[in-house]
């Protein structure tokens, strides 16, 4: 993979946000990025399923406090499509 | 892997960017911690560094010093679990160079302010802990204030065009 590579996957909208956030922590809760986002479940569930299809978002069902909740974060992959997308709107833009 | 030479126009890749640093800004936010909470780990910092200044041959300030310090730990933790609660896992571990970079500067500079306040102490220079705690505190608030756990520097204004 070349440093900075414009990725179709990553460019559309709401998944350039999705990879902005999850960049940005460890990992977020399902529902958490819904409110962030303000985006409805199954456009959530829509792109998450996209970038987990292409190995940029690793999706964990864990049970806490009695209900299901669903942690998602960026792989290796991801984090390194996400930095290379950003690397191509920059150079772009000439930044 | 989609891509090719001119995939986009500047002025749409100039959106992308504006987009992706309001999530990012938006996810800063939400962790970041209230003022409040900033005031009081920056007045932890400076206490366990002005009660480390006079800890030596002193058991009350030692005292002082490890209870302001299981204090700060608390407060820390206490903090990162009710991010957890909220549906945030925050990111502790430095990821770019810069990151790297600050944690290892702002760690250094902290760990010798420290150390210097002990040893100029020890050699009679009364006001070094007092000093040097005030050093760490405001150090500590302006790196809170300024930049992510992980050592990220937090931009503001970028993406509200």
């Amino acid at each position: 993979m070349t440093e900075h590579e414009f990725n179709t996957t990553i460019h559309a909208p709401n998944r350039l946000q999705i990879c902005a956030t999850l960049a940005a922590n460890s990992s977020v809760e399902f529902l958490t990025l819904k409110q962030q986002l303000d985006v409805s479940d199954s456009a959530l569930s829509k792109h998450i399923k996209t970038l987990e299809d292409a190995g940029y978002v690793v999706v964990e069902k864990k049970a806490s406090s009695g209900r299901q909740r669903t942690w998602l974060s960026l792989s290796k992959a991801g984090l390194e499509a996400f930095e290379g997308h950003v690397g191509a709107l920059k150079a772009i833009v000439g930044q | 892997m989609n891509q090719n030479n001119d995939p986009i126009s500047a002025k749409e890749a100039e959106s992308a960017l504006k987009s992706i640093n309001l999530a990012k800004q938006t996810a800063e936010e939400f962790v970041k911690p209230p003022l409040w909470l900033n005031l009081f780990m920056s007045f932890l910092l400076g206490l366990i560094t002005f009660a480390s200044g006079l800890s030596s041959g002193n058991s009350v300030w030692a005292f002082v010093m490890l209870c302001s310090t299981l204090a700060a730990l608390l407060t820390f933790t206490i903090y990162y679990f009710y991010l957890k609660g909220l549906g945030i896992s925050l990111r502790l571990s430095p990821k770019s160079p810069g990151e790297k970079w600050i944690n290892l500067v702002s760690a250094f500079m902290i760990a010798f302010v420290i150390v210097a306040a002990k040893e100029l102490y020890s050699a009679g220079f009364t006001l070094a802990p007092f000093l040097a705690g005030l050093i760490n505190a405001v150090t500590t608030l302006y790196l809170f204030t300024h930049f992510t756990f992980a050592g990220g520097k937090i931009e503001r204004g970028k993406g509200h065009d």
